[in-house]
């Protein structure tokens, strides 16, 4: 058994229960931390009668999920609604495997359990499972939440689900194309998929991707807010229209599974975000956090560093959430095709040239053509006259035609 | 593959790049301009027929993968791109202004699309290729007029040919599964022709079969023609007689050939049966139309029919230019391609009030209003229905001829000669209705004036296909040799083997092509 | 490589039989109430209209379409970019096929150019056709 633990086998089983674990529970705390930013935001106390400053709140809150009525309603498709949440459970619950946590580990700096080993003599990596198609796996296990969402929009036989739903797969379909451009960037720059080696990568040379490419890193966090359905993309549960929308007709712990998959995606997409761009578990001047340092020691604050990082772009996620408003669907899928896809491609491009020359390395060369992709993306814009956000090209028409007012136009 | 073996597919690439413009080009405000979109599709066409002789018969050395360039594809590609031409003046004019991009575009991607079939040496290409044919047809069908009968046709059309390329893909995949290769080359290899061929094989063969008798609107896969044809404009429909048709016998020649043109009872009987079918039911229908299109339609079923018939007959050496199937076939193809054209140009270029001409009782007294073009009308249908002095009579002489004179020794002389027999009683039945519609333009009193359309394409089509037939009647000669050189490669195996199958000796080399250039051929 | 999957495929498996589990034991736990009213779909209180089968905005069944467009387009670019990556950082400037031929960098490059130009086409001709506008 102890032997077992110091495998690569046995170490990876017990780091997955150990990160699942960690994230279930870091979930019901982002709840609480959200509805803090939020009361923080709004000048307000927010949760604060379960337990001092409220931090029992998350455990009451699972405990309602569990001992409500497990409600069918008569209508639903009883199959797909149950399988739809369990769906979105089982994504938020692979989709970190792959994540790398913390470098390497020397199996013989582990207290009691290495004790028999040489330093040195077995290393281990600190991520579930190695793939060398990383990212590709993550990218599959994202896209299937999107089966979560239609499935149970349309089982529940509601309209406000449905709709929901429709807008929840169109506007997911719709950024997963800039995202999978932004991180072939990355790819076109490290020549890997395999996450744990662009995490390294970046840790010896010192330097962040976001250095590189700081475009392409906003791209993929926009994207990666719009894959989770956060606001200012949260028109799927727009809840001013449709109640709650794909998730109207669920209560109880189904509910409660679809609230998880959303905050786990959250924590597996800015952890990728790290990963990618923001130099994973790596932090300047630090020795403890160099690919060299091993230690367990070593591993837990290169581990904690990661969680940091993770947990800053979540409060950057809540903070956005808390002070911009809600995008109209046209604006919300002309962002996607007329301005990430576009600029993503572009991004790919020149990364593509870059890499031919020999300088998709160099950080002045990549952030020059970055600033060349913004600036044709600016030129193109202002040339148009209408914002990205702004009203639909054709309604401005519309209006000018009909001699109406533009704030009475139809939207 | 290198850069330089891009110049051997100039044409092609002429069109792909050609058509890929146009499509942006339509939603562009150069695209407005009249006439701007149509002119230059003829120039892309034209640039590509100029690059096409310029380049003349390929030698066959090109290093392309997945093609292999023979004098056949020299054939098709100019044969296309001259038809082509003539189809996109047909259709300049007639699409709704805001789709004329896609609409010439298609036009190209689907003629780009019958050039490499005539070149794929490899059946993955071979399958593209048909697609890449069929896929733009139905959406020219459906962009061809604003009406809902257009979309029906277009949806019909869809649905059956997605059914074929099932049955075509279906049938590739077996013949796949009997050679292990991809490679038309091997595949003929690997197969063997007459009785070394396995089941696998035939099934194979008896699939594609189907899924090609389907673009050639064989029977029974005849049954969407007659709707589309009557559903879709009429320029569109002059092309969808052509094009998919054209494709489809290519590329039986192509799988035929892998089969070395030797075959087993059961597929001959299945083809000789098809052929009689198709040319029967297709006379037979055509008899009872009241609408000219769909007359047309069943026209152009029966003449799938003849079409078979040289199919049947196959390559032939050293028996005289009339005994030769492939060279008929080829032969045939480029005439009922002008002819066809050229009856459609006819419809295209009147209107009746808002419409198009519908019925044949439309075209009454049309020889009052307008004698030359219901005269050029007449050359055309004359032609279609095999009367001298039209280049439509040659053509079907060279096929029945063909037929009779397969020779004794022939496993299947008698039932070929039947076949034959039912194709002259079947163009005997044809001439009722085509003559109705001379007679209702000749004889008839007119029942109100057909306006001429606007532009003058459709009537230059008419006029060029007319005279093309009275030519083609006059001297045959050149178009003669042409279709013979162009079916030499399918006589000696190059199309796809590579090697000849029946040796260099001097005896077996056809007329009209020196001992040196065959060997060059061969090699 | 394979304990890799075998991590992966036990790891899975759990998490699966967790879903099923936690859903099971959520349904023995908590109460059970029916009736006709709580049956029915929930539309703000008001009587039931018609059920969701029903036509639909065709605009998602064309970002359906984009996106299958796209997204088959991009899978293209992944084994690409790792091919390329080698090509252009292994020295010599090339790769390898399997089949034995060699792609130089700049092979690779003009391929992916032409095969990018094709999109980027598509993209403009969608953008001029107004397929991303939403009214």
């Amino acid at each position: 058994m102890k032997d077992f633990l110091v495998t690569q086998f046995g170490f990876s089983l017990v780091l997955a229960a150990l990160v699942f674990a960690v994230i279930q529970g870091a979930v019901a705390y982002c709840i609480y931390y959200e509805r803090k930013i939020a009361a923080w935001t709004q000048d307000r106390y927010g949760p604060n009668r379960a337990g001092p400053l409220g931090l029992l709140q998350p455990i009451a809150d699972g405990l309602k999920f569990v001992f409500k009525e497990d409600y069918i309603p008569g209508h639903v498709d009883k199959i797909l609604f149950v399988l739809a949440p369990g769906i979105m459970f089982v994504v938020c619950g692979i989709g970190f495997l792959i994540l790398p946590w913390g470098g390497q580990l020397d199996a013989s700096t582990l207290p009691w359990l290495g004790s028999h080993l040489q330093p040195g003599e077995r290393m281990l990596s600190v991520q579930v499972v190695s793939l060398n198609v990383g990212i590709l796996y993550l990218l599959a296990v994202m896209s299937m939440s999107v089966y979560g969402v239609v499935l149970g929009g349309w089982s529940s036989n509601n309209k406000y689900s449905f709709y929901g739903a429709m807008r929840a797969c169109a506007q997911m379909l719709a950024y997963e194309i800039p995202m999978g451009l932004t991180i072939l960037v990355v790819v076109l720059t490290m020549g890997t998929l395999r996450l744990e080696e662009i995490a390294a990568e970046q840790a010896a040379s010192g330097v962040w991707n976001v250095a590189r490419h700081p475009l392409a890193a906003l791209i993929l966090f926009i994207t990666a807010l719009a894959e989770a359905n956060r606001a200012p993309f949260d028109l799927a549960e727009a809840e001013q229209e449709l109640v709650g929308g794909y998730h109207t007709e669920y209560g109880a712990l189904k509910f409660g599974l679809f609230f998880l998959g959303e905050y786990a995606s959250m924590i597996t997409t800015s952890a990728l975000v790290v990963v990618l761009f923001l130099g994973g578990w790596h932090v300047w001047g630090v020795s403890a956090l160099t690919m060299e340092a091993t230690s367990i020691w070593a591993v837990l604050a290169k581990m904690t560093v990661m969680a940091g990082k993770v947990a800053i772009l979540i409060f950057v996620y809540m903070w956005v959430r808390w002070s911009l408003p809600r995008f109209r669907f046209d604006q919300l899928m002309r962002l996607a095709w007329k301005s990430l896809v576009p600029m993503s491609l572009g991004l790919f491009a020149a990364a593509a040239g870059l890499l031919y020359f020999g300088l998709h390395r160099s950080i002045a060369a990549c952030l020059a053509v970055n600033a060349v992709v913004l600036a044709g993306a600016v030129a193109v814009a202002s040339r148009g006259r209408t914002p990205i956000t702004g009203r639909q090209a054709n309604l401005v028409r519309q209006a000018a035609r009909n001699d109406v007012p533009l704030a009475e136009v139809r939207t | 593959m290198t850069f330089a073996a891009l110049g051997h597919i100039l044409p092609e690439l002429i069109l792909l790049v050609g058509a890929c413009a146009l499509l942006v080009l339509g939603v562009t405000r150069v695209g407005r301009a009249p006439g701007a979109l149509a002119g230059a599709t003829c120039g892309v066409c034209a640039a590509a027929l100029a690059a096409t002789l310029w380049a003349g018969i390929p030698d066959g050395t090109a290093e392309l993968s997945g093609l292999a360039l023979s004098a056949m594809t020299f054939y098709v590609r100019w044969l296309t791109l001259l038809v082509g031409l003539l189809l996109v003046l047909l259709n300049g004019r007639q699409a709704d202004p805001a789709e004329q991009g896609e609409y010439l575009s298609l036009l190209l991607f689907t003629m780009l699309g019958v050039l490499l079939t005539a070149s794929a040496s490899d059946v993955v290409v071979l399958f593209f290729a048909i697609e890449l044919v069929s896929v733009p047809t139905y959406v020219l069908a459906a962009l061809s007029r604003r009406d809902a009968r257009a979309s029906e046709a277009a949806v019909k059309y869809f649905f059956l040919g997605a059914l074929s390329a099932a049955l075509l893909a279906y049938g590739l995949g077996f013949l796949y599964g009997a050679a292990g290769s991809t490679s038309l080359s091997a595949m003929a290899r690997a197969i063997g022709s007459g009785a070394e061929v396995g089941g696998l094989a035939l099934i194979g063969l008896l699939l594609v079969f189907g899924g090609l008798s389907f673009k050639i609107a064989a029977v029974p896969f005849h049954a969407y023609a007659a709707d589309v044809y009557e559903g879709a404009a009429a320029p569109v429909t002059a092309l969808l007689g052509f094009i998919p048709k054209f494709a489809g016998f290519v590329a039986l020649i192509r799988v035929l050939d892998v089969f070395g043109w030797a075959m087993s009872p059961g597929v001959f009987w299945l083809i000789w049966a098809t052929a009689a079918l198709t040319m029967t039911v297709g006379n037979i229908l055509g008899l009872i139309q009241k609408n000219v299109k769909r007359m047309l339609a069943y026209s152009s079923i029966a003449h799938s029919g003849y079409m078979l018939v040289a199919l049947l007959v196959g390559p032939r050496l050293g028996e005289g230019p009339m005994s030769n199937g492939v060279t008929a076939l080829l032969f045939y193809m480029a005439v009922y391609g002008v002819m066809n054209l050229g009856a459609f140009a006819a419809l295209s270029s009147f209107r009746r009030g808002e419409d198009e001409v519908e019925l044949v009782e439309d075209l009454s007294g049309l020889a009052r209003s307008q004698p030359g073009a219901a005269l050029a009308l007449c050359v055309c249908l004359f032609s279609l229905m095999g009367f001298p002095p039209t280049a439509g009579f040659l053509g079907k002489v060279y096929i029945f001829s063909g037929a009779f004179s397969v020779g004794a020794d022939h496993a299947y002389a008698g039932a070929l000669a039947v076949l034959a027999v039912i194709g002259v009683l079947n163009s005997a039945v044809a001439a009722a209705y085509y003559l109705r519609v001379a007679a209702v333009c000749w004889v008839n009193p007119e029942r109100e004036r057909l306006a001429p359309a606007s532009g003058m394409s459709g009537r230059l089509g008419l006029t060029i296909a007319a005279v093309a037939m009275i030519a083609l009647f006059v001297s045959p000669q050149a178009l003669l040799s042409r279709a013979r050189t162009a079916s030499e490669p399918v006589l000696s195996g190059s199309v796809v083997k590579g090697v000849s199958r029946l040796g260099l000796d001097g005896a077996s080399v056809p007329s009209g092509i020196s001992a040196e250039g065959y060997a060059a051929l061969s090699e | 490589m394979l304990e890799s999957y075998l991590t992966l495929a036990i790891c899975i498996l759990s998490v699966v039989v967790a879903a099923g589990g936690a859903l099971i034991v959520a349904h023995v736990i908590g109460p059970g109430r029916r009736g006709r009213v709580k049956d029915q779909p929930y539309e703000s209180g008001m009587p039931v209209v018609h059920d969701i089968q029903r036509r639909f905005n065709i605009r998602f069944y064309i970002i359906a379409m984009l996106f299958l467009l796209f997204d088959v387009e991009i899978v293209f670019l992944w084994p690409w970019a790792e091919a390329f990556y080698q090509s252009c950082t292994n020295g010599t400037g090339s790769i390898i096929v399997d089949d034995g031929t060699v792609a130089t960098k700049g092979f690779l490059l003009f391929g992916m150019g032409m095969f990018f130009l094709i999109l980027l086409l598509g993209l403009v001709y969608e953008w001029k056709k107004g397929a991303f506008e939403w009214d």
